[in-house]
């Protein structure tokens, strides 16, 4: 009898046991909170189709590091408070000693997004994919690209009303730039405790280009300047796109020293595909160590997504902030547009502008879009191109500026 | 790093609203316009190389030919555009489009390494 009693009690302490340590005890309201969360981004990576590249490993980091009792990503090795707590010296990006001893899978994968590996990796697969020539054929382009970064600024100054600090202002701004790992690159320096929030903010804005743009393209501008045909675009010799990615990279570290490493792993990745010389490599940095890398990066950064960092006022704000400097860096683009459009007598639609955020290809192709809805007749899309390109630079440029003065 | 400007400890100083506006109208301004510099410094160089290139280039593609792509493997037929009278321009026009798709295929087949010595002679192009 005593027996019989004996191994009951040990079945249901074993029991009770495997229930104390296992998920469904210990899950609470904000995990369930950040689980529904993810099976949104799932939803409309899945069913949608907006950016299921990223959104899809993304939303599956979110569920991997929201389950309770993981073991897989641990935050708080991360966080600089905590760091702090735990006797490390001031600015230690990570607790080095409990990354060993306890760190999962995704915080040793985390490696490459804290040291800042990936985003540079991402722009050499970019730049090995990107074509320069319409923005070599039309240099002004420069100049659009150019003034739709002009959203980081503005939600900057917003961000810093809202009281964040100058870093987190500078990390959130660069929402702007619509560039997803630019913003990571950014994020991870200036405010690391943000990245979650604006990783997930500024790839669900480029993913909502197509939805968010047009309003403010067809505010801006007239039917008639949207009915603008430009003239076809001229061929861009070999020459000329071999110098370019040498003389830009030169020319940018010498001016912004901290924007050259993403620039420059963008115009090595250009160069790699100009030269005409090196097709293994590029193939390779287009297609193999592009997807491995934002295999990488949309996992680690889903997992930041927790739900103690990411379910706050701050997330609500950042997000509410990023569409700000969206809507700024499309206006600024649209309206330097427009501007080309009275100077050039007509020869440039300013709809091309809003292309200059940075999202490539899409932006482009909202372009095309509302220009065709205006004349359907009208291919803005090689044009939109070399401002769209022209965005990647300068919100590269824009990024190593707020690293530079804040960082 | 150089500190050019340190904001940040800048920023903690202000605290008021116009301060804070200030600071941020600062900031945003030295962006923009560093952003501007750079890119129209980035705009005219590529002017500048177009002016010296693409003028060679112009005249490059005057004489590059596929035949130079692949020699003695081309022969469409023996006009180029050159030869052609200004009002034959349609015949022109499909003798480039046999150039263009000859050297496509050749630069295919190279890129597939098979024998870039391989010949063959595109006789007829057909609109469908």
């Amino acid at each position: 009898m005593n027996t019989i009693t004996m191994i009951l009690n040990t079945f249901s302490e074993t029991l009770s046991d495997l229930w104390r340590s296992s998920g469904f005890s210990n899950i609470q309201l904000s995990h369930v909170g950040m689980l529904l969360i993810a099976l949104v981004l799932l939803y409309l990576a899945i069913v949608k189709k907006f950016e299921p590249l990223l959104l899809v490993p993304i939303a599956f980091g979110m569920i991997l590091s929201n389950l309770p009792m993981g073991t897989i990503f641990h935050m708080r090795f991360f966080d600089p408070e905590t760091i702090a707590n735990l006797g490390y010296a001031k600015g230690t990006p990570f607790a080095i000693n409990e990354l060993l001893s306890e760190g999962g899978l995704l915080d040793y994968l985390y490696l490459g997004v804290k040291l800042g590996i990936y985003p540079p990796l991402i722009f050499l697969g970019i730049g090995a994919m990107t074509d320069f020539g319409p923005l070599l054929a039309s240099p002004k382009s420069l100049l659009l690209g150019a003034a739709a970064q002009i959203g980081i600024f503005f939600a900057f100054i917003g961000a810093l009303f809202l009281g964040f600090s100058p870093q987190q202002s500078g990390a959130i701004g660069i929402i702007g730039g619509a560039d997803g790992p630019t913003a990571i690159f950014v994020a991870k320096t200036l405010a690391p405790e943000l990245l979650g929030g604006i990783a997930v903010a500024a790839y669900a804005y480029m993913a909502l280009v197509p939805v968010i743009q047009p309003p403010i393209m067809r505010l801006l501008t007239t039917q008639r300047e949207r009915r603008t045909v430009m003239a076809q675009l001229r061929p861009v010799s070999r020459t000329e796109r071999i110098i370019f990615p040498i003389a830009v990279t030169v020319l940018v570290a010498l001016i912004i020293p901290d924007a050259l490493t993403l620039v420059g792993m963008l115009m090595l990745g250009n160069l790699l595909k100009e030269s005409g010389v090196c097709e293994r490599l590029v193939k390779t940095a287009a297609n193999e160590l592009m997807n491995i890398v934002t295999i990488l990066l949309g996992l680690t950064v889903g997992a930041t997504a927790t739900a103690e960092y990411f379910l706050s006022g701050r997330t609500l704000l950042i997000i509410l902030l990023g569409v700000i400097a969206f809507a700024f860096g499309t206006a600024g683009g649209v309206l330097i547009g427009k501007l080309m459009y009275v100077i050039t007598k007509g020869k440039v639609n300013p709809l091309i502008g809003s292309a200059g955020v940075s999202a490539v290809p899409m932006a482009a192709r909202v372009s095309q879009k509302v220009g065709q809805e205006a004349n359907p007749e009208n291919y803005l899309l090689m044009h939109a191109m070399g401002p769209n390109v022209a965005g990647v630079i300068g919100s590269a440029v824009a990024a190593g500026i707020l690293l530079m003065l804040l960082a | 790093m150089i500190k050019i400007l340190d904001i940040a400890s800048w920023t903690e100083s202000y605290s008021t609203v116009s301060e804070k506006f200030l600071v941020g109208m600062t900031m945003a301004l030295i962006g923009i316009v560093i952003v501007l510099l750079v890119l129209t410094l980035v705009s005219l160089f590529v002017k500048g190389i177009s002016l010296l290139f693409y003028r060679d280039r112009k005249s490059e593609s005057v004489t590059v030919s596929p035949s130079r792509l692949a020699p003695n493997t081309i022969q469409p037929s023996s006009r180029t555009s050159e030869d052609t009278p200004s009002a034959d321009r349609k015949m022109a026009d499909h003798d480039q489009l046999i150039a263009a798709i000859t050297a496509a295929i050749y630069a295919f087949s190279d890129q597939k390494e098979t024998s870039p010595s391989a010949e063959f002679i595109i006789r007829r192009v057909r609109r469908v």
